[in-house]
């Protein structure tokens, strides 16, 4: 169907359609057309009857990311078993005592050295 | 009526058109049949679950496509062949149309194979700018309306009322007067 819009052209657009229409085409290049077109059946109606298989990376890629999931879980429990920062942190003030003992002890020893 | 069935009516219903056009801008009819051959495999293959109204648009984008292809493999061809080829035995420069392989004459029996009104129109039509034959023979032979021209063409449908509007004034222009 012609578009309105173009309507002065209407009359040469009719002509224009019928001649293409009506130029017939080769019986070989018909034939070679249909089988084309048989093959490019046959490939759909194979792809209706045999379920899509998904591609051989999806179940590697799914193996993979469990994997990671797994042993991202992993670290993050080994790390919940540490002690927390705070408690850290009393734990060296309450050496730091200890520690100052030592540091005094070892600072006399050369005086007592050299006094004896 | 099954999905293949609907395949096969569709198909068989463009086969045709689609051939003509393509050969219409390769001018080349093995080229043209591969072409087909090609978009018909590919919607098949990759669109055939999609709604049947959406064939059209889609199979006549994957149509232009392939010709889009075959055209930038032609320029390859022809620049690699110009670089190596341009000059004779006797150093004498080559007229570079005699080696294109989308020339004009590549196919002289192709103009014969046709009357005369077809072989004018169709020349008619293979001379105007890509995009305006497009749109000329999706429009007019095709019959897709603006919108699905506009998807077939990747464009605007403006852009599609266009294109139709340039080459039909030059088609009136160049054949209206002694068409026959």
């Amino acid at each position: 169907m012609i578009d309105p819009e173009l309507d002065p052209s209407a009359a040469f657009l009719e002509k224009a359609k019928q001649v293409l229409d009506d130029a017939a085409l080769a019986p070989d290049i018909v034939a070679r057309l249909g089988a084309a077109r048989r093959r490019a059946v046959a490939i759909a109606d194979a792809q209706a009857v045999t379920p899509r298989v998904p591609p051989r990376w999806v179940p590697a890629g799914a193996l993979a990311t469990t994997v990671l999931a797994v042993g991202v879980a992993m670290v993050a429990m080994d790390t919940r078993e540490l002690p927390a920062v705070d408690d850290a942190r009393a734990l060296v003030a309450a050496q730091d005592v200890e520690l100052l003992d030592d540091l005094e002890f070892l600072a006399w020893l050369p005086d007592d050295d050299h006094a004896s | 009526m099954s999905d293949a069935a609907a395949l096969n009516r569709f198909l068989s219903g463009v086969e045709q058109r689609a051939f003509r056009m393509a050969r219409i801008a390769v001018r080349n009819t093995d080229d043209a049949l591969d072409i087909v051959q090609d978009s018909m495999l590919t919607l098949a293959h990759k669109y055939a679950a999609k709604p049947e109204g959406e064939w059209a648009p889609l199979f006549f984008r994957i149509l232009r496509n392939r010709i889009t292809d075959w055209h930038r493999r032609a320029r390859v061809r022809r620049s690699v062949f110009g670089v190596f080829a341009l000059r004779d035995d006797d150093g004498e420069p080559v007229d570079p149309t005699t080696l294109a392989v989308d020339g004009p004459a590549a196919e002289p029996e192709f103009a014969t194979q046709m009357g005369a009104a077809t072989a004018r129109l169709e020349q008619a039509v293979g001379a105007l700018p890509e995009r305006q034959r497009e749109a000329f023979l999706l429009r007019i032979w095709e019959g897709l309306d603006v919108a699905a021209t506009a998807l077939a063409m990747r464009c605007s449908e403006g852009s599609v009322k266009t294109h139709l509007s340039r080459a039909v004034h030059r088609l009136r222009q160049q054949l209206e007067d002694d068409w026959p």
